[in-house]
């Protein structure tokens, strides 16, 4: 949906309440219309990146923070893997579509620095991931698909016993089990871990360090 | 921010409608606002380096000329000083030296003219702003 900037500034609550929403309670927002309807949409700014980020909202002419979920640098501190940690939609059957979606909006909005593996974390899964080459490519579908749903549940359980809405859960979930790809490589035969090597992620990140919540 | 703009002390609600916008533009990422100057007639708005802070002054607010700078809302005007801030981050050195000064403006204003929050008129105030700065950058240079 097509969204303009309105650039009017109060104090009110988010309609959209993404998860990092700073606006549940009366705080600065501003509102937006949706095109070409023109209803009015109070928002704060960080649902208003979310709604970007998540390939439902498009506004022309501007950028979103660059804001990486998860990340590994390698020892020049260069990213050389992006994820972006999303919990699964359950209204959307159409998940490809839906990942080709939010890896074009994050390209059109500058969203991703060049020469970085990119993956899309639909948690628990599927995970895609598009390699260097086509990670720059709006339209690019990604290269593979990642099915771990079993593990990313068994280890959710493990850090939350608690069942737990929280992003931040689900991005450390998915940070603890990128570090543990780091300290013990899986090997070609491993079931359901050949995308690691046949796209060259592996080695390049292979000495690589975890990071989450970077802005570029 | 020069141009010709207004001139008089802010009062307590415009001054509050800054510290909105500051927090809409999501300024607090780069650094802080000081708004303690913003009552002072004739005080200007500017990111000061060595206090890594966006200082509103009185000309926060547009005059009646019809030149961007002048024109430019509140809004645009923070965005341009917010984006002094994050390319001083981002490890931009300011020239502070006449002609080189008008087009780290200019490059200020496009910077700011990409964010999120602008309305149309804003953000083509930015970019007429970068393009007046340029054009001054150029009549300078000639001579």
């Amino acid at each position: 949906m097509r969204i303009e900037p309105s650039g009017v500034v109060m104090i009110g609550v988010c309609e959209i309440q993404t998860p990092k929403c700073r606006a549940k309670e009366p705080s600065a927002i501003t509102a937006v219309w949706t095109l070409p309807g023109r209803s009015q949409v109070n928002v704060c700014r960080e649902c208003m990146e979310e709604m970007v980020r998540a390939g439902e909202w498009e506004m022309l002419q501007s950028r979103i923070t660059p804001h990486v979920d998860v990340a590994v640098l390698n020892q020049d501190s260069k990213i050389v893997l992006m994820i972006e940690v999303k919990k699964r939609p359950y209204y959307d059957e159409d998940l490809l579509g839906f990942a080709v979606r939010v890896h074009r909006n994050l390209i059109v909005h500058s969203g991703i620095p060049s020469q970085v593996f990119f993956m899309l974390a639909l948690f628990p899964s599927p995970f895609y991931l598009w390699s260097p080459e086509s990670a720059l490519i709006p339209t690019a579908r990604p290269d593979f698909m990642v099915n771990c749903e079993a593990e990313m549940l068994h280890r959710r359980k493990m850090i939350a016993e608690e069942p737990s809405e929280a992003h931040s859960i689900t991005e450390e979930v998915i940070a603890d089990w990128i570090r543990d790809i780091l300290s013990h490589p899986p090997d070609r035969n491993s079931q359901g871990m050949d995308w690691l090597h046949n796209s060259g992620l592996l080695e390049r990140i292979t000495n690589g360090t975890v990071v989450r919540e970077l802005e570029p | 921010m020069k141009g010709t703009r207004r001139q008089d002390a802010l009062n307590d609600r415009e001054i509050e409608r800054c510290r909105r916008i500051w927090e809409v533009l999501n300024g607090g990422r780069i650094c802080k606002i000081d708004l303690s100057e913003a009552k002072m007639h004739g005080s200007r708005t500017r990111f000061n380096e060595t206090r890594n802070q966006v200082i509103v002054g009185a000309d926060v607010v547009p005059g009646m000329s019809l030149d961007a700078r002048s024109r430019m809302s509140e809004m645009a005007c923070l965005s341009h000083e917010l984006a002094h801030a994050e390319r001083f981050k981002q490890g931009f050195d300011r020239p502070v030296e006449m002609p080189d000064k008008l087009r780290d403006e200019a490059e200020a204003s496009l910077h700011a003219s990409w964010y999120m929050p602008l309305n149309k008129n804003d953000r083509s105030c930015l970019v007429e702003d970068a393009r007046d700065q340029l054009e001054a950058w150029l009549v300078e240079n000639q001579e």
